[in-house]
């Protein structure tokens, strides 16, 4: 795509992303120099013809600009993200050095942002669907972890979508979680009063541990609705990375790191998506002739770029045996997770020190960093040697979905191997929070012995495992 | 140093082999003034640290970024 790039602030930083990222780059430097470039007709900006404007004002109103371009410039698309919100929103958004050593107060967090903001305003095409993630979007805390009593529901953004439910946008819920049962975390946190969206108001439900690309697809489906009616909106950035590799004509904004401003994104994204919602039936019927092509190409999509995807994600994880630093982190884990566990098992702080110390246990420790940041250590696994044998196996939610349960089973048993010992069983108390964890037993080659699915030990370790994240070298 | 000379080579974008610890701002085409910055910025992203406003002109070859760069766990 033709992009320029103008605007009050060195915009160099810009550019260079665009360029590496294939576009071709028009830059207008110097004060002012936008205006002079859109009013003079034979300027270097008139030759190149943008397809798209981006427009970047700091500290000052972009609207009389974004006119003035959008006049001269009759071929281009103008978008000039508002940087003020984006600050609101983004955590570590200024950074005063490059202010004074480059005329630029943006972090790369604020670029990144600005980049992104850009983007999704120019994909602007008017939707249909506003596809929601629970845990985290929807409520402050994990209702699997916390209860669903424990769960600060965020009021005014859940108002918001309801607002735009009753002008005819759609709504999905996309949660990964347990389904909902009528026992289940999913529907008690709904039925609260204090709760202004009820499961009633979603008009596809998807609520299960699968990847939420082919559930978006199964509810567009169901609505004869094809994936680009769809807006997704998720606080997690690694599903929406998942969404975007899998499903790219899903809009999949940025989420406001700070969800007190979620209510304002939320109006933003109306603006930007459904201001036109219910004019036309035109828009249902196009949608809906473009589906069956569309959804063959996003399912051919999904099926294809999983390994990329994770390639491109550069996750690395570190494995280590854990120390006595690493101890607060591990009984915090013990404590709180519930999801991926395989005994469930509360060890305090001295059970755990005792264990880090016991010279015939070992206590590995896994962090794991990939393209969006440092995740810190999310998985431990404790063994026994002499019985090769895993009596602890944890593994934060956060983590969910990236394969290193895969890494830290591996690791484990060529650690075990190394000292002569063989991996022959975990230990596994189901609960009715693992799931995920059953889930990945029943993928481990492993045949069981004893009263399946009550506590079991698994025996026999043989064969290979699947795609694995690379360990850092 | 290994690391950090590969991370720069993929910041400047220019093939690993071309840099040394002693490559000097400027010497090459893509390690202009603002991608200078960009490097400081990248730098502290990737190994958690803060380069004071004042030591970012001392940055004029890739060994200057040593005191920086605080390689991960990789155990």
């Amino acid at each position: 795509m033709k992009i320029a790039v103008l605007g009050n602030v060195t915009l160099d930083f810009f550019a260079q992303d665009f360029r590496r990222a294939g576009h071709a780059v028009y830059l207008a430097s110097g004060f002012d120099a936008w205006r002079q470039e859109a009013l003079d007709a034979n300027s270097g900006l008139h030759s190149f013809a943008p397809e798209a404007v981006m427009f970047v004002m700091e500290g000052e109103d972009a609207k009389e600009g974004t006119s003035l371009l959008a006049a001269r410039l009759p071929g281009a698309r103008v978008v000039a993200p508002d940087v003020a919100a984006l600050a609101r929103e983004t955590s570590g958004f200024w950074d005063e050095r490059m202010r004074q050593l480059a005329a630029m107060p943006f972090s790369l967090r604020a670029i990144k942002a600005i980049e992104d903001e850009f983007f999704f305003l120019l994909d602007g095409a008017p939707k249909k669907v506003l596809a929601l993630d629970a845990d985290g979007t929807l409520w402050n805390g994990i209702i699997s972890e916390d209860g669903a009593d424990a769960v600060e529901p965020y009021v005014d953004f859940q108002r918001g979508a309801l607002a735009l439910r009753e002008r005819g946008v759609l709504l999905v819920l996309l949660s990964k979680n347990d389904p909902p049962a009528p026992d289940a975390p999913i529907t008690q946190a709904f039925a609260r009063e204090d709760m202004p969206l009820s499961l009633e108001d979603f008009s596809d439900v998807r609520v299960d541990w699968r990847p939420k690309a082919g559930n978006l697809l199964a509810a567009c489906r169901s609505l004869n609705l094809g994936v680009d009616s769809v807006v997704f909106i998720d606080d997690n950035p690694f599903e929406r990375a998942q969404m975007k590799a899998h499903l790219p004509r899903v809009a999949v904004p940025p989420f406001p790191d700070d969800p007190a401003h979620s209510a304002q994104f939320l109006r933003r994204l109306d603006a930007a998506y459904f201001s036109s919602v219910g004019a036309t039936e035109e828009d249902r019927a196009r949608a809906a002739m473009y589906r069956a092509e569309g959804e063959r190409r996003d399912l051919a999509a999904t099926s294809a770029t999983l390994d990329d995807y994770l390639e491109s994600l550069k996750l690395t994880c570190r494995a280590a045996r854990a120390t006595e630093a690493d101890v607060p982190r591990l009984a915090q884990m013990a404590g709180k997770t519930n999801q991926f566990n395989a005994t469930t098992i509360r060890r305090g702080e001295d059970e755990m020190r005792a264990l880090v110390n016991d010279p015939s246990r070992r206590v590995w420790t896994f962090r794991v960093n990939d393209a969006f940041g440092e995740m810190g250590l999310v998985c431990y696994v404790i063994a026994d040697p002499r019985e090769g044998r895993i009596t602890d196996f944890v593994m934060s939610c956060r983590a969910m979905g990236r394969t290193i349960e895969w890494f830290a089973l591996n690791h484990v048993r060529r650690e075990l191997a190394r000292e002569g010992s063989l991996l022959r069983e975990i230990d596994f108390a189901p609960t009715a929070k693992n799931g995920p964890f059953r889930e990945f037993l029943f993928r481990v080659d492993f045949s069981h012995v004893g009263d399946w699915p009550t506590h079991v030990k698994m025996w026999g370790c043989a064969g290979t495992v699947p795609v694995e994240p690379k360990p850092s070298t | 140093m290994d690391d950090f000379l590969e991370f720069a080579a993929g910041v400047l974008g220019v093939q690993r082999g071309t840099l040394t610890p002693q490559t000097e701002y400027g010497s090459l085409a893509e390690w202009d003034s603002v991608m200078h910055l960009r490097l400081v910025m990248e730098t502290e992203a990737r190994y958690g640290t803060s380069i004071p406003l004042a030591a970012v002109p001392q940055l004029r070859k890739l060994a200057d970024f040593a005191p920086y760069i605080n390689p991960k766990d990789n155990s």
